[in-house]
């Protein structure tokens, strides 16, 4: 039987290095694998023996675009370990570390990565001839959120100031004012970049499968929740090994992860909004029906168009945080904890979806076990089953065109592969 | 450089990292499209510009060396292109300011795709490199600095002096005097001392200061009482390998 592999080679415009490919024996699409090409950083090896304190400063490492929440998950699930439990006032600094760093990976995957090849352009360097006010805006809008992580973490790429127990320094009051304003600017400038991802034209490709997402009933879910497997269960953070597990496949350096059940995921914008529709802010509700985009869907491209409602949202939650905030005092900027033995565990929200981070410390504070899930390691399996369909309605057009539109699926996935790519088995 | 009439090509090229120190060129939102319109940039995977071209005249490396296409890659690379530069703490450390004292030969791994042990280099133990732009994650400065070098075809110089210098110019507290193992005495600085100015040790990301001397460091440590943590004897071994450690 006649046998051909379309193969799109390290797609560009994607977080890390990737191989795409698929096997089309005698008509039919048999096979779909998403091959992490990154080299292996064994990170969780590396963490293996170190202090407490230097954990967050490493599993931060692990991603460019994402460290933000990689720090405050490291941190959030070491202080689970040492039964450590922040004011209020500190939760919500966090909140505003991370959702800085939220609207910074969105724009870049929007505007840089998604929004070139749907003009019919590569880059968003092709773009500047045509559309030099946009790509403005769009910069000005990534520099008034990196400005959020800077004025609470202290810098926008690997954050210094979330530290296990607090921080180890507050903004003033004058700064959450900046920052304040930045956030409504932020908001003002939204409105265009927006429309043209909402209004753009995707492929209607739908396919029923599982979302994953942090979950509380009460709140859009950042990074305190339950996990919600949709039409399944609700799990506490700590349960994640008994839903969830790994596969490792030798094409890729990365674990691919699976429920228990055998069932692929989903996890990211789409997935948080597929099961917290109703937390989502009112505005960003009608900005969805406005543009007819209902929710649940099941069709991955909208996962984009979820990134860009997300960016009212969450800028919207960064507005609201910095009020309530400015109304009270930070009275303390790190709380007193003592060193003991114990195992946390850590279930956020990052921009690409659920992130966990699970340490176990001996009683001088030394990781004895790490392990960490990133979004992009769920995915795979369920880039894979999506390829698998997508390009079965695909069959009979040219390879290039194939190629191109396998791209455009994986990207909206907005897959960070530096992320996924750690995995290690010992003998 | 001598680069006739013509725009300089450059192209950037990411090996094993957390593209951190790219996403830190992408942070400068401000002069990015200057950037984009002073350069001819031909190849950056990450923003999917892939042109042909034949040679380069400056190829910005980011990321550490971690397997055999990598190390062909960075020859490849280097072959093309007049001048090399190693983005980032990855290449030009190999990113060992995280990795500290693990020794991988210790435990038995097995590793997928055929990789035989865990490595991860810098660019400079395989290939020339002319310039270095330190940190984890590079300061945004710093690489304006270089590209306004490269344009004037003048030689970059990273600061040679240590973290301290920048963080008495800030008026901080030294956070030595508050007996917290900070790092900045040996550390070369150009950061504006950004962890100590937000009440954080220096943690050492960009290598070892011009002349540094780590054992009168560990002087210091000791006349002050504090207590040298385990984890900071590892980095200051990393850093400038003192013997007394």
């Amino acid at each position: 039987m006649s046998e051909e592999i379309v193969v799109v080679e390290k797609i560009p415009k994607i977080e890390g290095h990737m191989n795409f490919s698929v096997v089309i024996r005698g008509g039919k699409v048999v096979k779909a694998r998403a091959e992490a090409l990154e080299g292996i950083r064994l990170l969780e090896r590396l963490l293996v023996g170190m202090s407490f304190r230097e954990v967050p400063d490493v599993a931060s490492r692990m991603c460019g675009v994402c460290q933000a929440i990689h720090k405050v998950t490291a941190v959030q699930a070491v202080e689970d370990a040492l039964g450590i439990e922040l004011p209020e006032e500190l939760e919500m600094l966090r909140k505003l570390v991370v959702i800085g760093g939220h609207l910074q990976s969105h724009i870049l995957h929007l505007y840089f990565f998604v929004l070139p090849n749907f003009l019919g352009r590569r880059s968003i360097l092709d773009l500047l001839p045509d559309n030099e006010e946009l790509v403005k805006t769009v910069l000005k809008l990534k520099k008034l959120a990196n400005a959020l992580t800077e004025i609470t973490g202290g810098r926008a790429v690997h954050p210094v100031t979330p530290v296990v127990g607090g921080f180890s320094k507050i903004p003033s009051r004058h700064s959450l004012e900046r920052a304040l304003a930045l956030m409504k600017k932020f908001k003002e400038l939204l409105g265009e970049p927006l429309d043209v991802i909402l209004s753009l034209d995707m492929p209607d490709f739908k396919r029923k499968t599982t979302y994953v997402s942090l979950y509380t009933g009460r709140d859009f879910p950042l990074l305190r929740g339950k996990v919600k497997i949709s039409g399944w269960k609700v799990f506490e953070p700590h349960e994640y090994e008994n839903y969830i597990e790994y596969v490792t496949e030798n094409y890729s350096s990365a674990r691919h992860y699976v429920l228990r059940n055998g069932s692929e995921y989903m996890v990211g914008a789409l997935a948080r909004l597929n099961v917290n529709y109703e937390l989502l802010s009112d505005s960003a509700k009608e900005l969805a029906e406005t543009y007819g985009l209902k929710f649940p869907s099941n069709r991955p491209f909208d996962n984009n168009k979820a990134q860009a409602l997300e960016l009212l949202h969450f800028s919207e939650e960064a507005i609201t945080i910095l009020e309530e905030l400015l109304g009270r005092a930070i009275k303390t900027k790190k709380v007193p904890f003592k060193l003991s033995e114990g195992e946390g565990v850590s279930v956020t929200e990052a921009p690409r979806g659920l992130l966990i981070h699970h340490y176990k410390l001996d009683s001088r504070g030394r990781v004895e076990k790490a392990n960490i899930i990133t979004p992009t390691a769920q995915n795979y399996k369920c880039m894979e089953a999506d390829a698998l369909d997508y390009v079965t309605s695909l069959l009979g057009r040219e390879d290039a065109d194939v190629k191109h539109e396998l791209e455009k699926l994986i990207r909206a996935y907005d897959p960070c592969v530096s992320c996924s790519a750690r995995f290690f088995r010992e003998h | 450089m001598y680069r006739g009439n013509g725009k300089l090509k450059v192209g950037i090229f990411s090996l094993s990292s957390c593209e951190g120190c790219l996403v830190q060129v992408l942070n400068l939102e401000d002069e990015l499209i200057d950037i984009f319109k002073a350069i001819d940039l031909v190849s950056c995977r990450l923003l999917g510009v892939e042109k042909e071209y034949d040679a380069l005249d400056v190829a910005i490396v980011e990321g550490a060396v971690t397997n055999k296409e990598e190390e062909k890659e960075l020859h490849e690379i280097r072959e093309k292109s007049k001048l090399l530069i190693a983005l980032g703490d990855c290449a030009c450390h190999g990113g060992k300011f995280i990795v500290k004292d693990f020794h991988v030969k210790e435990i038995a791994m097995w590793l997928p795709r055929g990789v035989d042990k865990f490595r991860a280099d810098p660019l400079d133990k395989y290939v020339n490199v002319d310039y270095h732009v330190y940190g984890c994650p590079i300061d945004r400065e710093d690489f304006i600095t270089l590209l306004k070098d490269l344009l004037l075809g003048r030689v970059y110089r990273p600061v040679s002096y240590n973290v301290c210098a920048e963080c008495i110019l800030k008026e901080n507290e030294c956070l030595l005097d508050e007996k917290i193992p900070c790092l900045g005495p040996i550390t070369r600085g150009g950061c504006k001392a950004i962890c100590p100015s937000h009440g954080r040790e220096c943690i050492g990301c960009r290598g070892p200061a011009e002349d540094t001397n780590v054992d009168s460091l560990i002087d210091i440590f000791r006349e002050k009482g504090i207590e040298i943590p385990p984890y900071l004897l590892s980095l200051i071994k990393n850093l400038g390998g003192a013997k007394r450690v």
